[in-house]
């Protein structure tokens, strides 16, 4: 079947069964089932949201009773805002780990699904316990694992660094093979301490969406390493990806090079308690290949969240993604973990930057801004320095970034 | 009172620890397992504790440093849970329980006898869940009693209907086993559970105990109970991999009268 054809029959099953689709359509009750016959027919389908999404109660948005719902997934949310409450099949969805790595033994897992987990691990032939992380009790969870013989992690980036603590201090970093984190981008610092936590460790990092049900979406294309620690992804096979400007909200073709908005469409020809049509991921990507030599289609590496990871300043965008590359051209006194603080000073027109940083010690914090001022780009030819003579924003001012492992992180913050 | 050990069962006992590498100097028919004890019996048995084909619980519902993994088969059920469930017969459960208890996989095999999707909250978490009861549909909340009192005030804070069922996990180290005011007097079910440690039900209820929202239980039959004046031993029944041999209950119980459903009713004597 072509993927035309897969995203017809989808588009039709979706109007036929259900309500929720003809909901967000405005379908009246007598409109015949959608259908399509090109691609430029499905570009005009509407695009999804997770706002469209939180309007419909979880029971009538689900295509399955209650009673074949295995799950229920909560995405977070931004803050201020109710999560999105999603059903979830039961379906295997990890078989891509066991052509990376050959899992025989217990695994720590800090991703809310551990039955999923500890059922990919049976499937794979050797049985074998999931211990869950407590990050509030993460001495005691790594404990556990380390009595379980804990040889594989699947965990939420913002997670590592407690992991990677108590794992070190038990003595058991040697002994993981397999590391598989999600939820954010992978910056090289955080890449380091987990290769050198996990010196045997194959590394990977998956793209998921809590509100797609046959998340993870994004396959690692290959496993990170020291040249290569930004993960690229390909789709996984029953999901379709498209690629829209953010400017025009139009779709574009994914050349390399090209960075946009991530759409996803979820193909499953499983029941599905909700069949994702043209979902907007609120994630900014940029395509990598348009051929990705292990899955054949274009690849992609996540540059953060367009809601929270790029921010309009006067004359240009702070972007959280140029932020960490310029923090790593002074990797001998600064990590390229941050906190961008803004605040609008709107009776002056102008806009305070407040860095939170991890300096080593000794390091000039005063100089290492003003150098920073000088690189970061926030427009094709301006940089923070050029706003700052505009009188648009004023000096970046330093702070020392207090870490809380139990916050999620924010990259830029806004007030 | 209650079921004397006979040496059969130690004789069987005894053979697993010498398995498990427990020095025979340590293995004796009058032993008592304190919780301390039972830390060095597995500190002992530690290299020897399979793998793979075990869940390992917490010893102990406090995260401090003497708190050791107690295994249990990969398999094994909660079956207290399951009765529970199968007499509520859940829309949706959300386990309101510290990931460190290692309770939702079991918990999740128990919802799906029951064809229940299950939502895996977090207790320090409240406002999500008090959302999830909002929107998923949530009729059932699985929770340690101490953290079903804030999240059952703020849900009435909320105006939002409490789910009508309830299973409560008490601490059997715990002063006293209260239940919130709002859970008694609400029209649903209401299940409490007393766990020697996270995982280990030794007390549970069937539907007609739930009724008078009391203390009052069943003793679990997965064990041997040997209750003197002062003190309760429980004796694992089970082929277990790791069974239990006079494990000190901090209290002793009291037997009442015979349930409808057959069984003795006891409840804690300090
Ligand atoms: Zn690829
Ligand atoms: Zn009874």
């Amino acid at each position: 079947m072509t993927q035309l054809q897969q995203l017809n029959d989808l588009l039709a099953y979706a109007t036929a069964h259900g309500r929720a689709y003809r909901r967000i359509y405005g379908m009246d009750k007598d409109a015949p089932v959608l259908t399509i016959g090109s691609f430029s027919e499905w570009q005009d389908i509407p695009l999804l949201s997770k706002s469209d999404l939180l309007g419909i109660p979880l029971a009538e948005r689900s295509f399955l009773p209650m009673s074949e719902v295995d799950y229920i997934a909560a995405s977070s949310g931004t803050t201020g805002t109710l999560p999105l409450f999603s059903p979830r099949t039961h379906v295997l969805e990890y078989e891509f780990r066991h052509d990376i790595f050959r899992f025989s033994g217990a695994a720590l897992s800090s991703k809310l699904v551990p039955h999923q987990q500890e059922l990919f691990l049976s499937a794979g032939g050797v049985p074998a316990p999931v211990v869950i992380l407590d990050p509030r009790n993460p001495a005691v969870s790594v404990r556990l694992a380390q009595d379980a013989g804990v040889e594989s992690i699947f965990a939420f980036l913002y997670h590592m660094p407690l992991i990677i603590e108590h794992m070190v201090r038990a003595g058991i970093g040697e002994q993981i093979r397999f590391v598989e984190v999600a939820g954010h981008t992978c910056s090289r610092s955080m890449f380091d301490a987990m290769r050198s936590a996990f010196p045997h460790a194959i590394i990977i990092s998956t793209y998921g969406i809590s509100e797609v049900e046959r998340s993870p979406v994004g396959l690692p294309c290959t496993a990170m390493t020291e040249e290569h620690h930004e993960q690229h992804y390909h789709a996984k096979p029953d999901c379709y990806l498209e690629l829209l400007d953010v400017e025009s909200g139009r779709c574009i073709a994914p050349e390399i090079g090209y960075e946009g908005e991530l759409v996803v469409t979820s193909h499953t020809t499983e029941p599905a308690a909700f069949p994702m049509i043209r979902y907007r991921t609120g994630d900014k990507v940029r395509v990598t290949d348009t051929k990705c030599a292990a899955h054949g289609d274009w690849s992609f590496s996540v540059l953060g969240r367009l809601e929270t990871d790029f921010i309009k300043i006067p004359g240009g965008a702070l972007n959280a993604h140029e932020i960490e590359r310029v923090l790593r051209m002074h990797s001998d006194t600064v990590s390229d973990v941050f906190e961008a603080h803004l605040y609008e000073d709107t009776a002056a027109d102008r806009v305070r930057l407040v860095l939170h940083l991890q300096p080593h010690p000794g390091a000039d914090l005063k100089s290492l801004v003003t150098e920073i001022s000088d690189q970061l780009r926030i427009g094709p030819d301006s940089t923070y320095a050029d706003r700052v003579r505009a009188g648009h924003c004023s000096p970046i001012e330093p702070v020392v970034l207090a870490h809380d492992p139990l916050r999620k992180p924010k990259r830029i913050i806004r007030h | 009172m209650l079921e004397r050990i006979d040496s059969e069962l130690f004789n069987d006992i005894a053979l697993v620890y010498k398995g498990l590498g427990i020095s025979r100097a340590h293995i004796s028919a009058d032993m008592e397992t304190t919780p301390d004890m039972l830390c060095e019996l597995l500190d002992e048995a530690r290299p020897q504790i399979p793998k793979t084909d075990v869940r390992l619980f917490p010893t102990s519902f406090n995260a401090g440093p003497s708190l050791r993994g107690f295994p249990l088969p990969l398999t094994h059920r909660w079956l207290s849970c399951e009765r529970s469930f199968s007499e509520m017969r859940p829309t949706a459960v959300m386990a309101h329980l510290p990931h460190f208890w290692q309770l939702e996989i079991p918990l999740h095999a128990a919802c799906r006898r029951e064809s229940a999707p299950i939502f895996f909250g977090e207790p320090e978490n409240i406002p999500v869940a008090a959302a999830a009861i909002a929107s998923a549909s949530i009729d059932t909340v699985i929770a340690g009693a101490p953290a079903s009192f804030a999240l059952s005030s703020y849900v009435l804070q909320k105006r939002l209907p409490l789910p009508p069922h309830w299973i409560l996990i008490h601490d059997a180290f715990a002063a006293s086993w209260e239940i919130p005011a709002p859970l008694r007097t609400a029209d649903g079910m209401v299940f409490q559970e007393v766990h020697a440690f996270p995982g280990l039900p030794i007390l549970e209820q069937c539907a007609t105990l739930t009724q008078a929202r009391s203390a009052h239980f069943h003793r679990s039959n997965s064990f041997v109970w040997d209750a003197t004046e002062k003190t309760a031993y429980i004796t694992s029944t089970g082929d277990d991999p790791f069974p239990l041999y006079r494990y000190v209950v901090p209290f002793t119980i009291e037997p009442l009268h015979t349930c409808d459903c057959g069984q003795e009713v006891v409840t804690r004597k300090l």
